[in-house]
């Protein structure tokens, strides 16, 4: 009994230690810089006359950032195979709070009707992921994706009601803000790639096309101290899957 | 008879030609009237169209108006900077939106709602039934929605349900900024759809999902829409070329028949599979029946129908008819009739052919032959009585004794017939009584049946034939060319012997008479030569009986045998 003692109170040690290593990575905080002009929202499609101007002040220009995802990958090797999570994905009435969500594969991505409506979500394109019945008020209904890539989420019954779930093989991910600025805590120390993943609405018909902004593959080290970047985004944001 | 068979045959083709013209005449403007049937829902599908646009224009117009009312703006930039929305905040601005649509003049938006900047529903209200007093939750997703919080005025079609809405929005902004939208709506009623079908004429029906959302009138197509707009949604052409690129065909409702175009509505509903369709009530085929039942009697009057030309031409047919059946057959029948009862009356000894062309002209050459063949018989009678008893050759015998030559083969008389010869067996003599042409009736009687005997029966004496009245024509002719005297009228045939003795007393009498020798002339001879003849003149059809007169020819004694004809 004794004996035992010293060893198990050796082991935890080295097991807390390697913790701690673990967790006492950086921090990267950065901003995306939008080019300077995006032009007008995209055409939401028109009824019997065209959309027009209102007379009194310029109408908002195109903001891609709440469809964009900022994703952070090791330059080489791989991570250590995380614990699964649940990633919410609110469903808010006629729309998502974030059109775009991402997850790691293996994560189970878990939507939320916070909505009056009951709309019939399928995944396009991956039928198995999604059952194809009408989501019911304060209801819920969950997936977990097995395969990087981009899944779209679609109501069945309106044109409108679209979300885009990236789905990352490795590495980690953040959100930009209003203003364009996201931050990843706990970054392990060593080298990773910034990239960004853009996927904007797909409007009604066929899905729009999506993937990584091209031009935007940031290197960065990542050490004990923070490290900030600002990733200038290229005109028109093109796109490569 | 030429222009006669040429006038009817152009009568006839004339007669066929008018009623296939009467059958033919109502199609073309049965295709004329399905064409402007057609055309007609063409334009009505294209107004269709301008008035949507027009009553778009209308419902921006009236939720930019309402996004400018202070209480409105006020409302809204207070609750985009709230981080819910409040009961009480909601109360009030439905409270307000009431107001603002009461205060809408023209057509009022059916409901309106406020969304803040965030896109969460402020307040919802309108008429009863159309939204409810829901709020807080997030309408933006939406197309119109978000483009109305982007800046812009739109208008869209929304399915709620299963009925459709016509919606607009506006932003609304203050300061400089945007603060929120206002979503007007109005939904597509029946009675929206008789105001817009109003001056066409036409029936329009708005379909949402497969299903008859509202329709102008009571009538409801389906199974023939659904298929036609299942054609249609796989158009990639552009929606507004649905109404005149879209072929018109024929839907039934019940028994009605109905001409429809369909074309695609836009907007969120068009991923509904929203569209309209207009039809009219398809004309009914007009056939020639159904044409002249619509016939009214403006038509037929002096004014608009040309009676008189009509009149006119159907009296010039009539008398060129006439004229050319006049021509052609009437006056040659009525001078061939002339003709033939002017030789019945011994005008003439023949028809006169030249004068008659045709059929008639081989009439009257047929009845010439007959003439003619009666005529040569008659001189070839004569001319045997005259190789038999008359000094043809000069030769002063009064009686030419050589035996006959052989005679002709002659058919028996209508009066003897043979019965059974052709079988072999014993001829049986059917003797019919020779009716007595003294009185020569003006029809012939009857003749009695043939009395068939088993056996041979007794010959009955013939009938004694009267004498010819002195009007009739073969003794005219004879009496007139010979000038002869005509012994008595030949006794009944038991006196036979006595009438031949007599006239064989007269013929040697006149021998002597005349110087020629008698010797030789016995009386059995001469009764058999006038038996003889006799006997050829009575097989000819028609003589009831032989007379002989004795007459002097270049100075010698001859006979003469004139057959006595029936009447």
């Amino acid at each position: 009994m004794h004996a035992r003692t010293p060893r198990v109170a050796a082991v935890s040690l080295l097991a807390c230690a390697a913790a701690a290593s673990v967790a006492s990575g950086g921090t990267v905080a950065g901003k995306l810089d939008l080019p300077a002009d995006l032009g007008a929202p995209p055409n939401l499609g028109r009824a019997f006359i065209p959309r027009l101007d209102n007379p009194l002040i310029p109408v908002r220009p195109l903001d891609p950032r709440p469809a964009m995802v900022v994703v952070l990958e090791p330059a080489s090797g791989e991570l250590p195979a995380g614990k699964p999570t649940t990633v919410t994905w609110d469903l808010r009435g006629e729309s998502f709070a974030r059109p775009v969500v991402a997850a790691l594969v293996g994560d189970t991505i878990e939507i939320r009707n916070q909505g009056r409506g009951a709309p019939v979500l399928i995944a396009d394109g991956a039928p198995q992921l999604l059952p194809k019945k009408p989501l019911n008020p304060t209801d819920r209904v969950a997936f977990t994706p097995t395969t990087a890539g981009l899944v779209d989420v679609v109501d069945t019954s309106t044109p409108h009601l679209r979300g885009r779930a990236v789905v990352l093989a490795r590495g980690r991910y953040a959100y930009p803000d209003a203003g364009g600025k996201f931050e990843f805590l706990d970054v392990p120390a060593g080298q990773w790639k910034l990239r960004v993943y853009y996927a904007p609405r797909s409007l009604g018909g066929a899905a729009t096309p999506a993937g990584w902004i091209t031009g935007v593959d940031e290197a960065i080290t990542v050490g004990s101290r923070r490290a900030d970047v600002t990733v200038k985004l290229p005109p028109a944001l093109p796109v490569a899957p | 008879m030429f222009w006669s068979k040429i006038w009817l045959f152009l009568l006839a083709a004339a007669a066929a030609l008018a009623f296939t013209v009467a059958l033919l005449a109502p199609r073309p403007a049965q295709r004329a009237r399905a064409d402007d049937e057609r055309q007609r829902l063409v334009v009505a599908c294209d107004v269709v169209n301008i008035q949507l646009k027009s009553a778009a224009r209308s419902q921006i117009d009236v939720a930019g108006a309402f996004a400018r009312q202070p209480g409105v703006v006020a409302a809204l930039a207070q609750a985009s900077t709230a981080d819910a929305i409040e009961l009480g905040s909601s109360k009030a601005a439905r409270e307000l939106v009431l107001q603002t649509i009461a205060g809408v003049s023209g057509t009022r938006p059916d409901f309106a709602i406020l969304v803040d900047s965030r896109g969460r529903v402020l307040a919802r209200a309108g008429s009863a039934g159309v939204v409810d007093d829901e709020y807080g939750d997030t309408l933006g997703g939406r197309f119109l929605v978000d483009d109305a919080l982007a800046g812009y005025l739109r208008d869209d079609l929304w399915r709620i349900g299963t009925r459709l809405y016509r919606v607009a929005g506006a932003p609304v902004v203050r300061g400089g900024e945007y603060v929120g939208a206002v979503i007007v709506g109005n939904a597509v009623s029946k009675q929206f759809a008789e105001e817009v079908m109003r001056p066409l004429g036409a029936t329009i029906g708005f379909y949402v999902k497969g299903e008859l959302a509202i329709s102008s009138s009571a009538t409801v197509l389906d199974r023939e829409v659904f298929t036609e707009y299942g054609k249609l949604a796989q158009s990639p052409a552009d929606l507004a070329t649905d109404c005149k690129s879209g072929q018109p065909f024929v839907a039934t409702s019940g028994k009605q028949r109905m001409a429809t175009v369909i074309a695609r509505l836009p907007g969120e509903a068009r991923f509904d599979d929203a569209f309209f369709a207009v039809y009219l009530e398809e004309t009914p085929t007009q056939g020639l029946l159904a044409t002249l039942d619509q016939v009214r009697k403006d038509d037929l009057s002096l004014a608009s129908f040309p009676w008189i030309p009509i009149g006119l031409a159907f009296l010039a047919a009539l008398a060129l008819g006439l004229v050319v059946m006049a021509l052609e057959h009437d006056r040659p029948v009525r001078r061939l009739a002339a003709d033939a009862v002017a030789l019945a009356k011994g005008q003439g000894e023949r028809l006169p052919e030249e004068r008659h062309r045709g059929k008639l002209g081989s009439v009257a050459r047929s009845v010439n032959i007959h003439v003619d063949k009666l005529a040569r018989e008659a001189r070839a009678a004569r001319r045997d009585l005259d190789q038999l008893l008359g000094p043809a050759d000069g030769s002063g015998a009064a009686l030419d004794l050589a035996p006959p030559p052989p005679a002709r083969p002659v058919p028996p008389p209508a009066e003897f017939r043979f019965q059974g010869g052709a079988m072999g067996g014993a001829p049986e003599l059917d003797l019919a009584p020779v009716a007595p042409s003294a009185a020569r009736p003006a029809a012939p009687p009857p003749r009695p049946p043939a009395v068939r005997a088993k056996t041979p029966a007794p010959v009955p004496p013939p009938a004694p034939v009267a004498p010819p009245p002195p009007q009739a024509l073969d003794d005219d002719i004879l009496a007139s060319l010979s000038g002869a005297r005509i012994p008595a009228p030949p006794p009944p045939e038991p006196d036979e012997d006595t009438y031949f003795r007599q006239v064989f007393d007269e013929f040697v009498a006149q021998k002597a008479r005349c110087g020629e020798p008698t010797a030789g002339l016995t009386y059995a001879k001469f009764v058999d030569k006038l038996r003889k003849n006799k006997d050829d003149l009575m097989a000819k059809p028609g003589t009831i009986g032989v007379r002989f007169a004795v007459y002097v020819k270049d100075g010698k004694a001859a006979l003469k045998a004139t057959p006595i004809k029936d009447a």
